[in-house]
């Protein structure tokens, strides 16, 4: 059983990923971005992403009722269904779903923001929040009849709504309902960089213990992923190979070992 | 005019005080949130986590 974590950039090579999956025996299941298409979507429509400042300067999207509209309509809509159309193409019976089908992917969604706004000290609430816990009853039942589910946010909170929620976040509580062997992130870089300005510096190995130390040495959002491989090892993760998914055959280079292996 | 739900003190809004917004009660300390104007309510300021991420 493999997780397939498909990044949301708009070099990935959708075609080249699943011309690889048409190929692959293992069971698998894919967690879409979308997160380039969502941008350009937004900017057509005239909704503009939105961000906030913590008052202690941390940075987050903030996920009004536009915001989760756009996300219905680039993730859930047409990012999956073109996905879930290129995969019958090939002959894989993928069934495309959001957290919300089947209460999926059930979260808590945030407690809330404080931010500084005309110089009051506001708490500001979104439609936003972590996964956690799967219906893994649900997957279970397509992947043994040999269906491939392929995941979009958004998922589900307590009270049924619809929220905005991390794939990173949604592949670590997908991990630790399925136990996959192998998790495969495809991204728009060769791997994980020694040096962020060069593609040569690819990382080639690393252990999992490594993983505190190098979330020391990166900034800004690459922390944050550094932070949720840490997760995704707590969480039972075995293998977790970072590659290229812009690359003529991304899955099967991954699978080869291109890219950097986390053991 | 409102009161503190943590210790009964009487609090007084200001004109221009909106939904959403932090005030501290001037008797307890206690971090209050706006919850409603009209009438006037106040709920203890949940935790929050700093980071929501996307």
């Amino acid at each position: 059983m493999h997780i397939i974590k498909v990044g949301g950039g708009s070099q990935i090579n959708l075609p080249g990923i699943v011309a690889d999956l048409a190929r692959l025996e293992t069971p698998y299941v894919v967690v879409l971005g979308a997160n380039a298409l969502r941008d350009d979507l937004g900017t057509r429509l005239g909704l503009e992403k939105q961000e906030l400042t913590s008052v202690s300067g941390y940075n987050s999207v903030y996920s009004d009722e536009n915001a989760i509209d756009l996300i219905m309509m680039a993730y859930a809509g047409l990012r999956n269904r073109r996905f879930v159309e290129l995969c019958q193409r090939h002959d894989i019976n993928a069934v495309g779903l959001t957290g919300l089908d089947g209460r999926l992917i059930l979260g808590q969604r945030n407690r809330g923001i404080r931010v500084r706004e005309g110089g009051k000290t506001l708490m500001k609430r979104d439609f936003s929040g972590k996964p956690r816990s799967v219906n893994t009853a649900l997957l279970k039942l397509l992947l043994n009849q040999g269906y491939r589910p392929v995941l979009s946010i958004p998922i589900i909170d307590e009270q049924g709504f619809a929220i905005n929620s991390e794939n990173d976040d949604i592949v670590n509580t997908l991990q630790e309902a399925l136990h996959a062997e192998r998790i495969v992130q495809l991204i728009e870089a060769p791997g994980f960089l020694d040096n962020r300005d060069d593609p040569q510096s690819v990382v080639d190995q690393m252990t999992k213990s490594e993983l505190q130390a190098r979330e020391a040495q990166v900034e800004g959002r690459m922390k944050r992923k550094m932070l949720a491989l840490r997760r995704l090892f707590e969480a039972g993760a075995g293998e977790v190979v970072i590659a290229d998914g812009r690359v003529e055959h991304p899955v099967r280079d991954a699978l080869a070992g291109r890219g950097t292996i986390i053991r | 005019m409102s009161e503190c739900p943590v210790c009964g003190a009487e609090i007084t809004l200001a004109s221009d005080t909106v939904v959403g917004e932090l005030l501290e009660c001037p008797d307890c300390g206690s971090e209050l949130e706006v919850t409603a104007l009209e009438p006037p309510a106040l709920a203890e300021a949940p935790e929050t986590e700093e980071d929501w991420g996307e």
